[in-house]
């Protein structure tokens, strides 16, 4: 039973009870032939020929009595002898006619066929017999034979008559005989057809009980086993597997779970691999930032300290700290003092790149900058840078300027950028620097009456160790100073873009959140 | 010339800062009590020894054999060191640098190169209590 599938053993239960059904209706089919068929021979047969048995009893004794009658009304010269006589000859007819039925009823009995040939012939001899005495009487009586005569032969009709009856009697306890035994057959027939549809209602009740607890075990017990390693699985045992108990569904669903289980193990097995190489390999990265960081802070540091000497001990000597020095002099030593800041520029720019570039720039993010110092600080710086040119720097600072939170010195460093950038190229007119909030931005736009930027330069403005021709012509700026102010603006969660047209100046805007959630501060 | 002269340590191991430092404070700032410290050995007995004792403190954060951080730390134990600014003056500004200064307690943070025309006014500001953390100038 173990090896077959669900459907085998449904089909077969299902068979077996047909089955079941097919026998008990067969059973109760032939029980039901056999009381058929002995009503049938009971009414057909058995009646008819009781009917005729007594029939020519009767028949008989009134063939003896209608000669005894002839013979007296022969004796007494009555005329009514011929209509005795008439009477014999009519019931010796009917006689010939009810045998004849007899024989024919007779024969379509199904017990002992032979025996009941026998009781026929036995009636028929015993009848001839008692009508041969009856004949000779009457063709002596015909013949006017003597009375005594007659009366002799008349003793012989008595044992005859007796013999005839008996045949007759016999016929008739053979037919009771055999009606008794086709109803002791029917009994036993329907007893036994009653007793085996007992037995088998028993059988098929037990089956169905027996069904009913080996189904709900097959289908109940694997259910509830499956749905215990199903929950395990939900529940993240992976290790759960099913048993197959049967070669049925369920032991196929088993199979079907434990290799879903064996692909879920083995793909949980490769992720965390995944995970842990990924893991390491952010480990690494963060490693590999670590020493680029540590590079960039000990680089820093390294070329400070010496243009500190170089930049404050040519001060010194050009202020006249330590002597008298002549114009020309002070004129070389503030050139040196110029390049050594020049040279600070670059390495700030070069440092603040290498940063970006290799993910390190950290903003020291703090809440409520004040915006409006940090522009005034910047225009400050434009001013100077402005001294020498004819060109107005104008502010338009919305008053209600909101504090934002962000990087104090990297906001001051964009807005410087793009302050001392107007500046730089602009050689006449004016540079206004507008502020204003725009929903959840604060906007900051520098205009000047620059000399503009071509269409296809303007991409360049934000590549690094890029420059435009003015710019290169400008001959001052390392091309950084702009991709790392777009790169300070982005990593606050804003933008740096610029609108200009050739010829006609430039406006860079920087758009900075107020509030960005992205940005945590340092000193919460 | 600053209005007040506070009596200032300055500790630093790089020889030029030394006499970088030392010709402004004392040649251009004309400052009667300057102590130019060029390591942290025996800092404490040095720091005990001292008379009058330092209003303002520098220090250079990469000194041997106790950092800036440390010398800080050894400072603030003292009763008259709890309140006086001590500032770091120091060419690692990077960001992250700069956030461990703020985080161990110094006044501000002056960066190499000094600034000689705006380096008095921040140290009178500093004494006025403010907290400077300048970068960029």
């Amino acid at each position: 039973m173990k090896n077959l599938s669900l459907r085998h053993k449904l089909a077969l239960s299902y068979a077996a009870a047909i089955t079941l059904v097919i026998i008990v209706f067969a059973v109760a089919f032939i029980a039901l032939q056999n009381v058929q068929a002995y009503f049938s021979r009971l009414s057909s047969v058995s009646i008819p020929l009781v009917e005729d048995l007594d029939e020519i009893k009767f028949v008989g004794a009134r063939v003896i009595s209608s000669t005894n009658e002839y013979l007296l009304d022969v004796t007494l010269g009555l005329e009514e002898a011929d209509e005795k006589l008439e009477q014999v000859v009519e019931s010796r007819e009917q006689y010939n006619q009810t045998l004849d039925s007899i024989r024919s009823l007779m024969t379509l009995n199904i017990h002992d066929a032979t025996d009941d040939g026998g009781l026929v012939v036995s009636i028929e001899n015993a009848g001839q017999k008692l009508f041969d005495i009856v004949d000779e009487i009457l063709v002596m009586a015909e013949n006017g034979a003597p009375t005594d005569d007659i009366a002799e032969l008349r003793e012989k009709l008595e044992p005859a008559e007796i013999e005839f009856l008996a045949a007759v009697e016999a016929a008739l306890n053979e037919e009771n005989d055999e009606l008794s035994s086709s109803s002791a057959d029917v009994e036993w027939v329907v007893t036994t057809a009653t007793s085996t549809l007992a037995v088998l209602i028993v059988i098929g009740a037990a089956l169905t009980v027996l069904g009913v607890v080996y189904f709900s075990r097959s289908f109940l017990l694997p259910l509830s086993h499956l749905h215990k390693v199903a929950i395990g699985l939900k529940d993240g045992d992976l290790k759960v597997r099913g048993e197959a108990v049967s070669n049925d569904e369920f032991g196929q669903l088993a199979l079907a779970l434990n290799s879903m289980a064996e692909q879920l193990e083995m793909q949980m097995a490769i992720l965390e691999d995944q995970l842990l190489e990924t893991e390491e390999a952010r480990a690494e990265a963060v490693r590999s930032d670590q020493v680029k960081s540590a590079f960039l802070a000990s680089m820093s540091h390294e070329l400070r300290t010496p243009l500190n000497a170089v930049i404050n001990f040519t001060r010194f000597v050009m202020d006249g700290d330590t002597g008298p020095v002549n114009e020309e002099q002070v004129e070389l030593l503030s050139q040196v003092v110029m390049s050594a800041k020049h040279l600070l520029n670059l390495i700030n720019d070069v440092l603040d790149m290498s940063k970006i570039e290799a993910g390190a720039l950290n903003l020291f993010i703090e809440d409520d900058i004040n915006l409006n110092a940090l522009l005034k600080n910047a225009v400050g710086t434009g001013q100077a840078l402005l001294a020498d040119k004819s060109v107005s720097l104008s502010t338009e600072i919305d008053d209600e300027l909101p504090l934002i939170r962000g990087d104090r010195q990297r906001i001051l460093q964009i807005i410087l950028n793009i302050v001392s950038n107007a500046c730089k190229f602009t050689e006449q007119g004016e540079i206004k620097v507008i502020a204003r909030r725009d929903k959840d931005e604060i906007v900051v736009v520098v205009d000047d009456t620059g000399p503009g930027i071509k269409l296809e330069d303007q991409a360049m403005v934000f590549e690094a160790f890029k420059q435009t021709q003015t710019g290169l012509r400008q001959g001052s700026g390392t091309g950084l100073g702009m991709p790392i102010a777009r790169s300070l603006a982005e990593a606050h969660g804003g933008r740096l873009w610029l609108e200009s047209e050739y010829g006609n100046g430039t406006k860079f805007y920087v758009a900075l959140p107020i509030q960005s959630e992205s940005l945590v501060p340092v000193m919460a | 010339m600053m209005n007040f002269q506070p009596a200032v340590l300055y500790v630093e191991d790089d020889l030029q800062s030394r006499r970088l430092m030392s010709m402004l404070l004392k040649g251009r700032l004309k400052l009667p009590h300057v102590t130019i410290l060029e390591d942290s050995e025996n800092f404490l007995e040095h720091v005990e020894a001292l008379d009058p004792k330092p209003e303002l403190v520098l220090l250079d954060i990469h000194v041997k054999p106790y950092s800036g951080f440390e010398m800080l730390a050894m400072l603030r134990e003292f009763e008259w060191a709890q309140h006086i600014p001590i500032v770091a003056l120091t060419a690692s500004v990077m960001n992250e640098e700069v956030q461990q200064l703020r985080r161990a307690g110094f006044n501000g943070c002056l960066a190499k190169p000094i600034d000689l025309d705006t380096f008095p006014d921040m140290l009178e500001r500093i004494l006025d209590g403010e907290f400077i953390w300048r970068i960029i100038d």
